[in-house]
């Protein structure tokens, strides 16, 4: 069996369990579905902020949970933070992360996604399909 | 003076960092990674020297990944991942500026280089060859600084080089030459794997060198038994893993180094046939003590007594010395600049190297004194390349008639032509432009406008009447090129190619992925047009770094770093190699000092360390009492002051800062303060505050959080527009140089 192929179905057991943790984090606020919301629809843009000292300073008052989940979370104590998967303000700001944030230490895990994008009808939409938001805590790669 | 405001330059240029350099990525799915031509490489910020990719499509940087064959296994931190933002960045300097009254304007590279060459040429005439200086970078690439040092101490017979380095590493570098005779940590990063006690002292690794603290995290989820201890006086993101995290009043840790000595002592823990085959004693500059006179001097240092004096617990000192001492585990220590920037940096740095000296904890994997270093290049480029003032290529000393002698026949100069007399260090070489004794200085790749301590004092010299200051850069305007007569644009990281070399001996050869922006070019180059108009072509006759690497490997061959069997095709394959490597067919050294592992020491040598670096082969435990930094809080200046970094910038911010990611991440550099001191000064988070020292005075907006000590205002370096070094003090390390930013007084008041 290909090694692409063992991930994918890794990948997909993983994704069974997902979706009812996935609805609970993204369902915990009124921001969370306006994101999903704009995300569904295509790119909108976050406002400008130069000025504002970090992320948290909008946006913990909404998020609590978000952030404890991250700062508790490997990510978190390795502190990789907010930009790094919901990139800037500007165009290029991703309410729903793509995998383009992960490239940078996942490289290999990344490119097993594209190769299997190419192969399988319904490929695995990024890294966030099986690791679940904020404490990205599973890991169908073992 | 013109000076362009930095901030409001980034802010109002139209395009965004990010999209520029992103490219198509800016919107929807980034390209594919099977569609990026990729160029192996190394990290441009912090001495952990991480390897990577940089990914290319039509002649632009468009991505980084990791290198999972390196030391990094393919991790970066956010600051790396994000570097290809700074590669198209709207404050790039893109051509040659010369000054014309208070404005600095655009000229030819020929009108630039013809009036630096003429201003040098005449200094030296009129004035003598001291007169004129350079100030390097441990960002610069190896062969570049390689080729300034011998231009400077060869070609315009001055010793006047020294760089940034100084202002990091000085004091590591002069602990290990103290205790060990050798520079360089003997351990490496993969000691952290195998290590059960891990002692982070005054360094904050989360967010100054991340990948290695990934590493510690992975070694301490590996095994419940590792432990780590986090000596600092402020609670960092580093001691959310320690087991125990012991706060102290700041500059009182050399009592608690020696105290926990002191428990080792007395409980026992100490090795006493490694100490007895390995280890002399010493106090001052002579190793003309012994054992006894060691125990004698620290019967008064009873963990009360250090607790007394440094406001931690005893029971906590006991507690880190019985981890540390524990017998038959390992115990690896890792230092930054709490150690180093200190007035008796080289004092502490010694005290590390005690700990594992009277233990045995030394030279087995797991067990190793370990300095990091936070420039990339530091190591490799300036420190081993003997580009600072008192020093010559590979542990040569301009003062030891013997390395001259080989430094000139090397360099094919006359037999005398390179000066006995160290050159100024960094802070002496900044007071001379003050004073009017050097009269022309070349900066390369660094910020020292913002990065020197008391800097208002150094920025005002740099102005001077009749100083002529050349600086090269791949940006402007920065803290320093707005103050230059001369700025020459520089190429950046991707686009030109060289050795790096990190904290663990591992030297890494970075490809060049893409063309210099505009009309930039690389340091080498601008250097060697320089030697050319200045008459001393025949020194730097190189046609690239390649012909530069050939002269390099010769110079370190016979020393205690000889890496002749590291040639340029083997750095092209290799994901970096660990110096010693004398032949081709070396694998290079993890362990230094260690029989089997390192090529200077004899096969059948007696013992498995040998401390080849001291005429005895012992290494030698110093007698350092605890001092107090240059200055304390008093009534008038009641608060502590230090700096240091966060994960999000790096340095001066020159490049950081232009990545919209990471000014989103971490905007402007705050006042840190305790609950307690915010209530007193009446003051919240978002508020500003004013820091007054004795120096100068800087308003900054307020943070306060409870993992600060109380008594104490932490501000980092990174922001140009609020700059902790203008409060921040210029008294230096008798034996480093080394400035203390890490220590003065404050007072503090609502603004």
């Amino acid at each position: 069996m290909k090694p692409g192929l063992i991930i994918a179905l890794r990948c997909l057991s993983g994704l069974a369990l997902l979706p009812a943790s996935y609805l609970l984090v993204t369902g915990c606020t009124g921001h969370r579905a306006a994101s999903a919301a704009r995300s569904a629809k295509g790119h909108e843009n976050h406002p400008d902020v130069e000025g504002e000292q970090d992320c948290a300073t909008c946006h913990r008052p909404d998020l609590a949970e978000s952030f404890k989940a991250w700062e508790d979370s490997p990510h978190g104590i390795a502190l990789v933070k907010c930009v790094v998967c919901h990139g800037s303000t500007g165009p290029d700001y991703r309410p729903r992360p793509d995998s383009r944030g992960c490239i940078g230490c996942h490289a290999v895990q990344v490119a097993q996604l594209e190769a299997l994008a190419e192969e399988e009808d319904r490929p695995i939409r990024d890294c966030f399909a099986c690791h679940s938001h904020h404490t990205l805590s599973s890991n169908p790669h073992r | 003076m013109s000076i362009l405001n930095r901030r409001e330059f980034l802010k109002a240029s139209a395009a965004s960092s990010a999209l520029v350099a992103l490219g198509s990525r800016g919107e929807g799915a980034p390209p594919p990674l099977s569609d990026l031509h990729w160029t192996k490489s190394v990290c441009r910020y912090c001495g952990t020297g991480c390897g990577l990719f940089i990914g290319t499509k039509q002649g632009k940087v468009v991505s980084v990944k990791g290198d999972s064959d390196n030391h990094n296994a393919g991790f970066l931190c956010l600051k790396g991942f994000l570097l290809p933002q700074i590669m198209s960045a709207p404050d790039r300097l893109l051509y040659p500026l010369i000054r014309k009254g208070d404005a600095l304007v655009r000229a030819s590279w020929e009108e630039a280089m013809a009036l630096v060459a003429t201003r040098f040429r005449s200094t030296v005439d009129q004035f003598g060859p001291d007169a004129v200086g350079f100030y390097g970078s441990g960002q610069g690439l190896t062969e570049e600084t390689y080729a300034a040092n011998k231009l400077f101490k060869a070609g315009l017979r001055t010793n006047n080089v020294d760089g940034n380095p100084r202002l990091c590493m000085a004091s590591a570098v002069g602990g290990y030459l103290t205790t060990f005779g050798k520079d360089e940590p003997m351990g490496c990063y993969e000691d952290i794997d195998s290590a059960d006690v891990i002692l982070l002292v005054g360094t904050n690794t989360a967010e100054a060198h991340p990948i290695i603290f990934r590493r510690i995290i992975k070694r301490k989820r590996s095994n419940k038994d590792v432990k780590v201890v986090v000596l600092d006086p402020r609670r960092t993101a580093t001691s959310r893993i320690a087991d125990l995290h012991l706060s102290f009043n700041p500059g009182t840790d050399l009592a608690i180094l020696n105290a926990m000595a002191h428990v080792l002592f007395a409980e026992g823990l100490v090795d006493e046939s490694f100490i007895a085959k390995h280890v002399a004693f010493g106090e001052g500059t002579e190793a003309n003590k012994a054992l006894a006179d060691y125990k004698a001097f620290l019967a008064e240092y009873t963990p009360e007594k250090a607790a007394a004096i440094s406001g931690a617990r005893a029971e906590d000192i006991v507690t880190a010395a019985r981890w540390f001492g524990a017998k038959g585990r390992t115990a690896m220590s890792m230092w930054t600049m709490g150690l180093n920037q200190r007035t008796r940096g080289v004092w502490a740095n010694n005290l590390m190297h005690n700990l594992h000296l009277v233990t045995g904890k030394i030279g087995q994997p797991g067990s190793t004194p370990f300095s990091l270093t936070g420039q990339p290049n530091a190591c490799g480029g300036v420190r081993d390349g003997g580009a600072l003032s008192h020093t010559l290529p590979y542990g040569r000393l301009v003062a030891n008639d013997k390395h001259r002698a080989q430094m000139e026949k090397l360099w094919n100069v006359p037999a005398g032509a390179l000066s006995p007399k160290p050159g100024l260090p960094t802070i002496d070489m900044f007071r001379a432009i003050e004073d009017g004794k050097l009269k022309a200085l070349w900066v390369m790749c660094t910020n020292p406008g913002q990065s020197l301590p008391n800097v208002n004092r150094y920025r005002k010299a740099l102005r001077r009447e009749g100083a002529f200051v050349v600086v090269t850069e791949a940006f402007h305007p920065t803290r320093t090129s707005e103050l230059a007569d001369v700025v020459l644009p520089a190429a950046l990281w991707a686009e030109k190619e060289g050795v790096y070399g990190c904290g663990e001996r591992r030297y890494q050869l970075m490809e060049r992925a893409v063309n210099p922006l505009g009309e930039a070019r690389p340091d080498l180059e601008i250097l060697c047009d320089f030697a050319r108009r200045l008459g001393h072509g025949a020194l730097l006759p190189f046609k690239g770094p390649d012909d530069v690497w050939e002269e390099i490997r010769a110079a370190s061959q016979g020393t205690a770093y000889d890496f002749h069997g590291m040639t340029r095709d083997r750095l092209r394959q290799s994901h970096g190699l660990l110096w010693p490597l004398p032949t081709e067919g070396h694998a290079g050294t993890k362990r230094r000092f260690v029989r089997g592992e390192d090529p200077l020491v004899p096969a059948d040598a007696p013992d498995r360390v040998s401390f080849y670096g001291r005429p005895d082969m012992k290494a030698v435990v110093w007698l350092r009492p605890q001092k107090p930094p240059e200055e304390v809080v008093d009534a008038e200046y009641p608060l502590w002051f230090t700096t240091g970094r966060v994960i999000e910038h790096w340095h001066t911010g020159t490049m950081t800062r232009t990545c919209k990611e990471l000014r989103q991440a971490n905007y402007e550099a705050l006042a840190e303060l305790h609950p307690d001191d915010a209530s007193t000064l009446d003051v919240k988070s978002g508020d500003r505050v004013r820091l007054t020292s004795r120096r100068g005075t800087e308003v900054f907006k307020v943070r306060v959080v409870d993992s600060a000590r109380k008594g104490l205002v932490f501000v980092h370096m990174h922001d140009p527009d609020h700059m902790c070094n203008v409060l921040t003090i210029d008294a230096v390390d008798p034996i480093s140089r080394q400035p203390e930013f890490k220590i003065c007084a404050v007072k503090a008041a609502k603004a």
